[in-house]
């Protein structure tokens, strides 16, 4: 090209952009992309055990709907032109909040035209049903999505769950960790509370009540029309500055008159028109069968047996338990290998405090080796003597750091928090009572010590769990589980093996985690514990392991193996405490919360 | 809390084609992009700006066109070898392919010497055929002030290619 104008090179540029990857090249490209994404948000959900354990005792989306506006409202609403609507409908809220029994939903969705879904039309269901029963716990839903109907019901009082898909024929079932159910079982009573919490963050948002609630009569029932937002803008604003889905910002509920219990809803959410009738009290639901399931299905039972069901108990109990009354310390760090100092002088640190009545749990970043984190949300000298600092001279320099994630409960209350870098923002919520134990045995000391079924695939329908000896190990007990399922047309299976000591309080040992993709490994970490200690009171508690982790990072033709190894250090001061003013939501404290 | 490799997820499931296709055409190799690509989304995995950022598709096409030119100044001793298989339909004659790469290349080197903000929109209009407004509400800038800047990114771009073309002629005729 010789000579070049602007016009010659605006022609050239948008000859460039005609430049199109091949169709093979490009699928190939976004299918290794899709196993990269898989891989971590599978290791994501092994490690923050508390995700996966809120999912399940996620109540159904109706119920959650009609109960948080239900609640909320009631709780945000001020006296004013809106007074008696606000009354009307806080006296609905109470209603539904004191309702104890079945509560059972069907939905009806529909796309909106002109709008676009979360995922192809097709793959949408068309009715859902939601049941469940607020005094036990129990929950089940069933999904119609064109032919296919897939049920599934969960069964605290049993610790049971069992599925069934009726493009599979396969009735499923399995064993809900100790935690789990009684997690649910709790929550179903108290979620109005906790969600209604959540949507507090609404006012706060907005630094006003809902934008509106007007009541009327309607063919016997009392008729709410409630908008949340001032515009769809200002909710999809709200919602993408907290980090979360959309919901909703407009919708109807119809209450009986009498008893003020919901009978039907109708909102917008995510392109979908949804209408839910509501029933209360029978038919009483204890089986899969119940909701439908063909007698004659094809059953896949992966319950545990006995002997494990009792070990993965003992070690929930271990994790409540914890260390006693104590402050302890874990820093993580890189290391080169299993006896070096750490590679930098940095790494995280989780600070954790237990007392009869209260507990604490928060992580730290400690020095910011690449600049993406707020000033404020780390300590950037890491403390003399790491990773092996003193504890009493660390909790002070912590004190006036943000930490990324929290738990803590001072009595009946508590918060937990989630920071949204680079500027220091919490996705937050109030910790109820009936979560103390729950919360504890997942976030707290003993979640971090001991193996659990939270931390595995154990509690899913398509795993398998079993107890396991090896003569190679003498004394130890092994927990193994593998669950294979498929994903974004990729096939992944993932194994778990977990060895603990029985004579010496349950101590972890060895474990090892592995994730294969398509019949390849992707990533394995396994964890080697050396050195353990006792505390005063005979209580063993590991002192120091490692973590190796082994990548294969996809590349054109071939895989890229990256290696890292982690070393962690608990250090346990007994009996010492944290003061008070720990013991505030941190989220409030540090945040720049509106 | 959002699930963040579930937003990354339906990134690449909405926008990954597009995403490979903007860094094919900056590094003119089929192959890079892919690696790309998979750099791109480890890096919004890990970026705790893109789950705040209002626009995520325009933070990762930023995020895109950063790893390419990085890419590029990495490789230029070994730029040539381009890779123009998947062009679009129809396909111009092998040799108007080997022009075209000629002058892809040489207009893409010239956009390296740009700032980043000139060097974005200067790719987001000529090359993604974006429009002034949608590329300025992704930059915070008003239509006129990118289309100045799209405007001076072609006169640096002219004047830097012909003064490149100047300095070979002179070299050759020293060189005679």
């Amino acid at each position: 090209m010789s000579g070049f104008n602007a016009e010659e090179i605006e022609q050239t540029t948008a000859r460039l952009g005609q430049v199109q990857m091949s169709p093979r090249g490009a699928e190939q490209a976004l299918d290794r992309a899709r196993v990269m994404i898989l891989s971590r948000r599978e290791e994501l959900q092994r490690r923050h055990k508390m995700g996966r354990l809120i999912m399940r005792i996620a109540i159904p989306s109706g119920i959650a709907a009609a109960i948080i506006l239900a609640t909320v409202l009631s709780v945000v609403l001020v006296p004013g032109h809106q007074a008696t609507a606000a009354e009307e409908l806080q006296q609905v809220a109470q209603a539904n909040t004191a309702y104890k029994g079945w509560i059972h939903i069907h939905a009806t969705l529909q796309a909106v035209p002109g709008t676009t879904l979360p995922a192809p039309k097709e793959s949408l269901p068309s009715d859902v049903w939601d049941h469940v029963n607020t005094v036990d716990g129990t929950q089940a839903r069933v999904n119609v999505i064109g032919k296919q109907r897939t049920m599934d019901i969960y069964l605290p009082s049993r610790k049971e769950v069992a599925t069934y898909d009726s493009q599979t024929g396969e009735v499923r079932w399995a064993t809900m960790g100790a935690d789990t159910a009684k997690g649910m079982t709790e929550t179903a009573a108290m979620s109005p509370v906790t969600l209604a919490q959540t949507l507090l963050q609404v006012k706060k948002d907005t630094g006003r009540d809902p934008e509106e609630v007007l009541l009327k009569r309607e063919n016997g029932l009392d008729r709410y029309d409630i908008t949340l937002f001032k515009n769809e803008e200002e909710a999809k604003r709200v919602y993408q500055e907290r980090g979360e889905s959309p919901w909703f910002n407009k919708a109807t509920l119809w209450t009986d008159p009498q008893s003020r219990l919901i009978q039907k809803m109708r909102y917008v959410n995510h392109g979908m028109d949804i209408s839910s009738d509501f029933t209360y009290g029978k038919p009483e639901i204890g089986d899969i069968y119940e909701l439908g399931a063909p007698k004659n299905a094809k059953v896949i039972d992966n319950r545990l047996r006995t002997d494990l069901a009792g070990v993965l108990d003992r070690l929930a109990a271990r994790a409540v338990k914890g260390l006693g009354n104590c402050v302890a310390v874990i820093t993580m760090s890189d290391v080169e290998d299993s006896s070096t100092q750490p590679i930098k002088g940095g790494g995280f640190v989780q600070l954790y405090e237990k007392e009869p009545t209260r507990w604490f749990a928060a992580h730290y970043r400690i020095g910011d080796a690449n600049g993406r984190v707020a000033k404020g949300a780390f300590l950037p000298v890491a403390p003399e003597g790491w990773a092996l600092p003193d504890v009493g001279q660390l909790v002070g320099q912590l004190k006036d750091i943000a930490p990324s994630q929290f738990w803590l409960m001072d009595g009946d209350k508590g918060w937990a928090g989630w920071a949204r870098q680079p500027s220091i923002s919490y996705d937050s919520r109030v910790v109820a009572a009936k979560e103390h134990d729950v919360m504890l045995a997942q976030e707290g000391l003993g979640g971090a010590v001991w193996p659990s079924g939270g931390g595995s695939s154990i509690g899913s329908t398509d795993s398998k769990a079993e107890l396991i000896t090896d003569p190679a190990r003498p004394g130890l007990v092994g927990i193994t589980s593998e669950r294979t399922w498929k994903e974004q047309g990729q096939s992944i299976r993932s194994e778990s093996v977990s060895w603990i000591d029985p004579t010496r309080d349950d101590m972890p040992v060895e474990k090892t985690w592995r994730y294969w993709v398509n019949g390849s490994l992707f990533t394995e970490t396994s964890t080697k514990y050396l050195e353990y200690a006792q505390l005063p009171d005979g209580q063993w508690y590991p002192k120091r392991w490692v973590e190796t982790r082994l990548d294969n990072v996809p590349r054109r033709s071939t895989t890229q193996l990256t290696k890292s190894l982690t070393q962690y250090n608990l250090l346990v001061v007994p009996n010492m405490t944290l003061d008070k003013d720990w013991f505030v939501n941190l989220a409030e404290k540090f945040g720049k919360v509106k | 809390m959002a699930d963040q490799s579930e937003i990354v997820m339906d990134l690449l499931n909405s926008e990954g084609s597009r995403l490979l296709g903007l860094l094919k055409r900056l590094t003119l190799r089929e192959d890079i992009a892919q690696d790309l690509l998979q750099e791109l989304v480890i890096r919004l995995l890990e970026s705790k700006k893109f789950f705040g950022a209002t626009s995520k598709i325009a933070f990762a096409r930023r995020c895109a066109m950063n790893l390419a030119f990085n890419w590029r100044r990495r490789a230029r001793p070994k730029l040539p070898g381009l890779s123009l298989e998947g062009q679009a339909d129809p396909k111009p004659s092998p040799h108007q392919q080997v022009a075209d790469a000629d002058e892809f290349q040489e207009i893409l080197r010239a956009s390296e010497t740009l700032s980043e903000l000139q060097r974005d929109i200067f790719i987001l209009h000529f090359v993604e055929q974006e429009s002034y407004e949608s590329i300025a509400s992704q930059y915070g800038k008003t239509a006129q002030q990118v289309r100045g800047l799209a405007h001076k990114a072609i006169e640096d771009i002219r004047l830097r290619l012909n003064r490149h073309e100047d300095s070979s002629q002179e070299q050759t005729h020293v060189r005679v």
